[in-house]
């Protein structure tokens, strides 16, 4: 064999080894995040107040829906004006948390708008730090998962989501 | 200058059956009632109709876009041969790059067959209500076989690339080189699964590697 023909095979087989180990290393990390959101995790984000908050506190023993949205986001709007018209089906058994990404007075303009405030059981909070985004494997907005009343994760929508669909997996 | 033409004439032919699989797949399997059932938990009713006249609409767009695939399809292959060629040590025959891209256009017929295959199990054996049924259609991959075609997307991708199609292309491929280079076909197999097998396993690992690191 030619040094040209070992130098390649080398190279050849340094980039398969490498690509191969970054993949499994990507696919375990994946794997454990899908692990660690099955059940609601425990984690604390800031209100629009300004406190911390802990979201297992919030929904207690309610089911949840957690949404994620951007304050720009055109359908994340759609799916804050579409939280009025079904409330009553679902205020009763179900807190829905609103995870908002990026600067606060977005958010905060986002949450006026929509009247959020003015919804029973909605909270609104703010990922700054994007820990929120990376715990629940977001892929874009708005993602929205709904845990049941045990923290179980019974369904996870990226993008665009009816209110009848989410409805469905709540009891 | 014969071997020009005909080589763009499959061109043509596999861009033709592409277009001819995709106007047939949107009409009788993709069908106005499969996009409500698959969509219908997630949109509205009028954010599913804007989606189907945006189907409408640019629908010709995919199909100008096919050759860009067909091509960089072609180009890579061309390219992994004649790199394995630079760096072979059987050289005796003076080939060149166009030589290899005509021996990769002509085994690339086999690519859009199986497209075909599977729209033909789907229209005579399948009964599909959401657009995910389409996979279960797919009878001639690793994932097909192992009932894996709904699992995880970058584990499916790959192994639906490893099809009985490929090895059809990669056979396809080794009697063209064993043509070009006057080499027994066993050793043409031999060189092909050595530089467009080695480009294969590359691009697929980079690929999965990428939607990895893209989707969280």
């Amino acid at each position: 064999m030619k040094a040209r023909q070992i130098i390649t095979l080398l190279l050849l087989l340094s980039i398969i080894g490498l690509l191969s180990w970054q993949i499994s290393e990507k696919a375990g990390q994946k794997a454990q995040r899908a692990k660690e959101r099955a059940q609601l995790p425990d984690f604390t984000l800031s209100t629009l107040g300004g406190e911390n908050l802990n979201t297992n506190l919030i929904v207690g023993k309610d089911q949840s829906i957690f949404i994620f949205f951007d304050p720009d986001c055109s359908i994340c709007a759609y799916e804050a004006e579409n939280a009025h018209r079904y409330v009553e089906k679902y205020a009763k058994t179900t807190s829905v948390v609103w995870v908002g990404a990026g600067r606060r007075s977005k958010v905060e303009k986002f949450a006026k708008k929509y009247r959020l405030d003015t919804l029973a059981k909605h909270f609104v909070l703010i990922d700054s730090s994007g820990q929120f985004a990376k715990k629940f494997g977001v892929r874009g907005v708005p993602e929205i998962l709904i845990y049941n009343h045990k923290g179980d994760l019974v369904k996870q929508f990226h993008g665009e989501t009816t209110w009848e669909g989410m409805l469905k997996y709540l009891d | 200058m014969l071997q020009e033409s005909s080589g763009w004439l499959i061109f043509f032919s596999i861009w033709l059956l592409y277009i001819a699989v995709s106007f047939i797949q949107q009409r009788l399997v993709f069908t106005e009632d499969v996009i409500y059932n698959t969509f219908g938990e997630q949109l509205a009713y009028d954010r599913i109709e804007q989606l189907l006249e945006t189907r409408k609409e640019w629908e010709w767009v995919g199909y100008a876009i096919i050759p860009i695939f067909i091509f960089f399809q072609v180009f890579f292959t061309a390219a992994c041969l004649n790199i394995g060629y630079l760096l072979g040590e059987h050289r005796s025959q003076k080939i060149g790059f166009r030589r290899f891209f005509s021996i990769s256009i002509k085994s690339s017929i086999v690519y859009p067959l199986y497209s075909v295959a599977m729209l033909l199990v789907c229209l005579l054996f399948l009964n599909v209500e959401h657009m995910e049924d389409y996979s279960d259609a797919d009878f001639f991959s690793i994932a097909g076989l192992l009932h894996l075609s709904r699992s995880e997307e970058w584990w499916v991708m790959p192994l639906r690339a490893i099809n009985i199609f490929e090895l059809f292309f990669c056979l396809g491929l080794a009697a063209g080189v064993s043509r070009a280079m006057n080499r027994p076909f066993r050793s043409a197999l031999a060189f092909v699964a050595l530089s467009y097998g080695v480009g294969f396993l590359l691009w697929m690992l980079f690929v999965t590697f990428l939607q990895l690191s893209l989707s969280a």
